[in-house]
């Protein structure tokens, strides 16, 4: 992920929280520099106090009635869209991978199944996955199913692809090793072709979580009701900066997090590669 | 040759290769050979005259352009069966398992029980000497090593016909002698019917009962070895053993 500049983890770290401290500074001074030479009514950049007063705003959506801190409310507001979000986006991963996998397997094995549907496939993979963000607004209205059709969608054309490419380009070495062992086609692919293709997916599933991440966000913005971007949406509309600033901090945060467990989860299940 | 005894016969194979460049590339022509069963056979040839090839061909892996290869009688073009192991030049031993379930991945897929899989496994692992290894992954072993995986994973397979494409190829002088010898205890413990592949003249000399050579895209026999088994390495050095060698060199260099 990201470089370590320093050897010593502790150092990296306070090398990293005196960055953030230095940009806070920065756009504090900034901000309430263009405060007091305002031209415009409307305040751009939000001062840092005026930014962490939008988690308190964000109680204004809260239906709980038996929640009267604003504080407790406005993190129960963002924590109930971050998950909804995440969920889409994390679902639509897994299912997108493993029916990606799957299938790609079985065209693999099944040469006709592969000849049918590849042209198909490799056609749709061109088109930018998000210019199809009106056609399945028309299609599934503010649905939720209709977001995570659209995600897993996105996420099985990338990755069954990719396991398509990925068989092809399995050493044939490895392949005639095991004939010579006795297995048949079946347990090839059961004992040789699957392990052998999975370092070569973590890059395209790596791709696919950010993928997923951007799409969910769009159908949040145009469509759907819940979820961080339809707060971001609901902030920009009445113009308030400083809680789209708090629904970016949290985009970005989830965004680092997701992707640094999965580089660990992918490092744990590709140990035994050269 | 005895009717009962024949274990390989290639008859009349031609093999023919399209070449990239548009051409064809012929390999053989029209070659024959027979190998008895419990024979340990070597073929030399310098490199790209069609010695990998025949290993193919008899392994099942490729299809001859004509001609028939047979073992014990019945047809096998261009069917790898596990009754032919093949060890390879390169290291082809699953990165993503250990050094044991390597060895035990034949038996594996024949539905052995794991107690009797492991302890076929270890056994064979005890014979080329990397018992300590069991549980080290592919990425944490060196050429040689690699090499002893394999062969024990070939013979815990128990092929009746073993054939091996300069498998000692690429390591240095003294690995090479040792696994030579690790080669020669797993052959005493189950005589199986070997083809050698190798341009080492020693080494196929030191292994073998008989030495072809490709000539002219057929296969020809040019030295039967005298030397009685088990062979010890010292005879490498003795008088008989280089007056065999001498006729190899003067039919090589020829």
């Amino acid at each position: 992920m990201i470089k370590s500049i320093y050897k010593n983890k502790l150092k990296n770290i306070i090398f990293y929280l005196i960055m953030i401290i230095v940009i806070i500074l920065i756009w504090q001074f900034i901000a309430s520099y263009s405060q007091i030479n305002q031209e415009y009514d409307i305040q751009l950049m939000p001062t840092l106090p005026e930014i962490i007063r939008g988690i308190k705003e964000f109680s204004i959506f809260n239906n709980d009635l038996n929640i009267t801190n604003q504080w407790i409310g406005g993190i129960q507001v963002l924590l109930v869209n971050s998950v909804a979000t995440i969920t889409r986006a994390l679902g639509g991963i897994v299912i997108g991978v493993f029916l990606g996998v799957f299938l790609g397997l079985l065209f693999s094995f099944v040469p006709f199944l592969r000849y049918l549907f590849f042209p198909t496939l490799q056609i749709i993979r061109v088109i930018p996955i998000l210019t199809l963000v009106p056609l399945f607004l028309l299609w599934f209205g503010d649905q939720e199913y209709g977001v995570w059709i659209y995600v897993s969608f996105a996420v099985f054309i990338l990755i069954i692809v990719n396991t398509l490419e990925a068989v092809r380009n399995v050493p044939k070495k490895y392949t005639q090793y095991a004939f010579t062992l006795g297995a048949n086609r079946f347990q090839l692919f059961r004992t040789v072709i699957f392990p052998a293709i999975i370092p070569r997916l973590i890059g395209p599933i790596r791709v696919a979580l950010g993928a997923s991440w951007a799409i969910v966000l769009a159908a949040e913005y145009l469509a759907v009701q819940t979820g961080l971007g339809y707060l971001m949406i609901l902030s920009e509309r009445f113009f308030k900066i400083n809680r789209m600033i708090v629904v970016t901090i949290l985009f970005v945060l989830f965004s680092l997090i997701l992707n640094n467990i999965f580089v660990r989860i992918s490092r744990r299940i590709t140990h035994w590669v050269n | 040759m005895n009717h009962e005894n024949l274990k390989i016969e290639m008859k009349n194979v031609s093999m023919i290769f399209d070449s990239h460049s548009g051409g064809k590339a012929e390999v053989l022509n029209n070659a024959s050979m027979k190998i008895r069963n419990k024979e340990f056979v070597a073929i030399i040839g310098h490199s790209g005259c069609g010695k990998s090839t025949i290993i193919n061909l008899i392994a099942g892996l490729q299809l001859p352009t004509s001609g028939n290869i047979l073992m014990d009688s019945n047809i096998i073009n261009g069917k790898p069966h596990r009754s032919r192991g093949v060890v390879f030049q390169q290291d082809v031993i699953f990165p993503w398992r250990t050094v044991i379930k390597n060895v035990e991945y034949g038996l594996e897929l024949r539905g052995v029980l794991n107690e009797e899989r492991r302890s076929i496994a270890r056994h064979y692992l005890s014979v080329v000497g990397l018992e300590h290894a069991a549980d080290f992954f592919p990425k944490e072993l060196s050429g040689g090593m690699c090499k002893r995986v394999q062969i024990a994973a070939i013979f815990a397979n128990n092929p009746e016909v073993l054939l091996m494409d300069e498998p000692f190829g690429s390591l240095d002088y003294p690995t090479k002698i040792n696994l030579q010898t690790v080669l020669l205890k797993l052959w005493k413990e189950s005589q199986k019917t070997t083809i050698f592949v190798t341009h080492d003249l020693e080494e196929a000399i030191y292994l073998s009962d008989r030495i072809f050579a490709i000539k002219d895209k057929k296969i020809v026999e040019i030295l039967q070895i005298p030397f009685t088994r088990p062979r010890e390495n010292k005879i490498r050095n003795s008088v008989e053993f280089v007056k065999e060698k001498k006729i190899l060199w003067e039919y090589v260099v020829s």
